[in-house]
């Protein structure tokens, strides 16, 4: 055990809980199921059956969780969703991650006048309508889905900037920083190398939270119609499109939701049991 | 010419009661292979006065007068601080668990401290390492280096810390209490180290303390300050065996001996330091037994050769008051 004891603890922590466990487990076999799943079925997700138009789920018919109202495969279109939706969720979380960090660690460690500008700078872009930026965002460029998870990401790095601000802010006081300056270190060695990798407790937590809400936020665009567009599927589009027929068909709408669901569900469980094995005072 | 020069170095706070001066106009010259000790109690300014030297005073404080090493003024020179802090002057800190970086291993810290100044490459600098941990008879080298800092002792700790500040191979190592933290029979064991590697070494010393055990196993030369001030200075040896300032005396009369009497109360000085408002008289003349009206009038440090003291009222250099 001589290295890592840190981790090796936290480790242990997270495996006792089995709440987290089962829901990294889940996460693993759909994260597979979405990217191989696909594969395994006949069908393709913008084909259509002109046999099974708007069936529900039979084993029957072919399509296990039924077919959309134009004969697309159901399974098949979730599982193309989720693949989608996770992929935007984790870029955007990473381009939120990679400017938060970054930000908050800058404006933490220098303080003062940097950190009150860098800050405000912060509350100027929380004020503004988030969706509203995101819409003005996709009409102005086109519609792609790369730029849409750039756009999420850029708006939800202020959360984390200032996470970690606070967090730099208090290990900035700390002995090691001081012997780090006292030994000649610059501020980009002493940010990058001493206090940006004894936030990532914190960081990881936050980021395992945020990628629900990132599924979340893209689901709500899609759903808006300014996100994913057909003949894509995202589980944002698939719940717009099952809402339409959610009185005749309610498996159009109960697929895709229930999906949608167990993924946010599953990360958060996640990350709550990523916080308490990282930082088991806070529980 | 001396290493580090400090003249007239005064270190303000700005709090929200106002202006606190920490250190009143401090004047010291660290020469070449030195050891000094400073000395005094908690609040006395003796670690603001180093902070301040090597520019890493808290947000809030200033420092005016002019600090020198080698010659070179460092006050308000970032760039030049920069270049001085490692392999001009290091610096060990009281806390040594708190100094060492949690998620670095031993060897990974010991190269750093290398890394920050020269392009060293990884392997050399890991020799560099070991060497270094051998030098501060840290046991079983080798092992350390995977390690990291929790997982070692309090006295082993403190070594690393130490190695740390020695592997870019200063000029002057400043040493804030390192002692302080340990127990007694490691406290003896850092001395010692301390006083081998100055042996072997021979980098300037300054060591920040209150426990005058320590300084009189180490300096060469003695300063008191009380209340941001000098009151004494001089050899460590003839402060010690006939201090001149009472305050001097009183923190000598007030170490416990192994003869003394278990029941009796331990001696102490009465009173308390005073605040860090101004003041035109002898900070110390409240819980002084020898004030006089003479002392509403601050004393300068004055002396001859090597021995100063800032007393109206100064015992007499043969002892006895």
């Amino acid at each position: 055990m001589a290295s890592a004891g840190l981790w090796s603890d936290a480790w242990a922590r997270l495996a006792a809980n089995r709440a987290a466990m089962t829901s990294a487990a889940l996460l693993v076999v759909l994260t597979l199921l979405a990217l191989l799943g696909p594969m395994s079925s006949p069908y393709a997700p913008d084909a259509i059956d002109w046999e099974h138009m708007a069936v529900p789920p039979s084993l029957e018919s072919g399509h296990w969780l039924g077919t959309d109202r134009l004969g697309r495969d159901l399974f098949v279109r979730t599982l193309h969703g989720a693949r989608l939706s996770l992929a935007v969720a984790l870029l955007a979380t990473l381009v939120s991650l990679l400017i938060g960090v970054t930000w908050g660690a800058v404006a933490g460690f220098a303080g003062g006048r940097t950190d009150a500008l860098m800050m405000r700078a912060v509350d100027v872009l929380y004020a503004l309508p988030q969706v509203f930026f995101v819409i003005i965002l996709t009409v102005l460029f086109d519609r792609s889905v790369f730029l849409l998870f750039v756009a999420i990401g850029a708006v939800g790095w202020l959360t984390m900037a200032r996470v970690v601000r606070g967090q730099a802010l208090a290990l900035r006081q700390r002995e090691f920083v001081e012997a780090a300056v006292a030994s000649g270190a610059g501020p980009v060695r002493i940010v990058f190398g001493h206090i940006i990798p004894n936030l990532m407790g914190p960081v990881i937590v936050y980021a395992t939270l945020m990628i629900p809400q990132m599924i979340l936020v893209e689901s709500f665009l899609s759903f808006l119609g300014i996100g994913i567009q057909e003949p894509l599927a995202s589980l944002g589009n698939l719940i717009a499109d099952g809402s339409a027929e959610m009185e005749t068909a309610p498996w159009i709408l109960l697929v895709p939701a229930s999906c949608l669901v167990l993924i946010v569900f599953s990360f958060n469980f996640l990350g709550d049991g990523l916080r308490d094995a990282l930082d088991p005072r806070e529980r | 010419m001396a290493l580090l020069e400090l003249e007239s170095l005064h270190v303000r706070f700005r709090t929200r009661e106002g202006e606190l001066e920490a250190v009143r106009g401090m004047d010291l010259a660290v020469e070449p292979g030195e050891c000094v000790a400073i000395v005094g109690e908690s609040g006395s300014g003796k670690s603001q006065t180093l902070l301040a030297a090597t520019g890493m005073l808290a947000a809030n404080g200033t420092a005016s007068g002019r600090v020198a090493f080698e010659g070179e003024s460092l006050l308000g020179q970032p760039a030049r601080l920069a270049r001085v802090r490692g392999p001009g002057i290091g610096y060990v800190f009281q806390d040594a668990l708190g100094s060492l970086t949690p998620h670095l291993t031993v060897g990974a810290q010991l190269a750093e401290a290398l890394a920050v100044h020269h392009g060293v490459s990884a392997a050399d600098a890991r020799t560099e390492a070991r060497r270094m941990l051998e030098r501060v008879q840290v046991p079983d080298p080798d092992a350390r280096l995977g390690q990291y800092p929790h997982e070692l002792s309090g006295g082993t700790r403190q070594r690393v810390a130490i190695a740390a500040a020695l592997m870019p191979q200063p000029r002057l190592l400043i040493a804030d209490e390192p002692t302080t933290a340990l127990d007694v029979t490691v406290q003896a064991q850092v001395v010692a180290l301390f006083r081998d590697l100055r042996a072997s070494l021979g980098m300037a010393l300054v060591l920040v303390t209150h426990d005058l055990g320590v300084v009189a196993g180490l300096a060469d030369r003695v300063i008191v300050m009380y209340a941001g001030r000098i009151v004494e200075e001089g050899p460590a040896v003839a402060l010690f065996a006939s201090p001149r300032h009472p305050y001097t005396a009183g923190l000598l009369a007030a170490l416990p001996r192994l003869d003394d009497d278990l029941a009796a109360p331990m001696r102490t000085i009465p009173g308390v330091p005073p605040g860090a408002g101004r003041d035109a008289g002898c900070a110390f003349r409240y819980r002084c037994g020898h004030a006089s009206g003479r002392c509403e009038v601050r004393p300068d440090l004055a002396g001859s050769g090597s021995s100063r003291v800032a007393c109206h009222h100064p015992r007499d250099p043969g002892g006895g008051s």
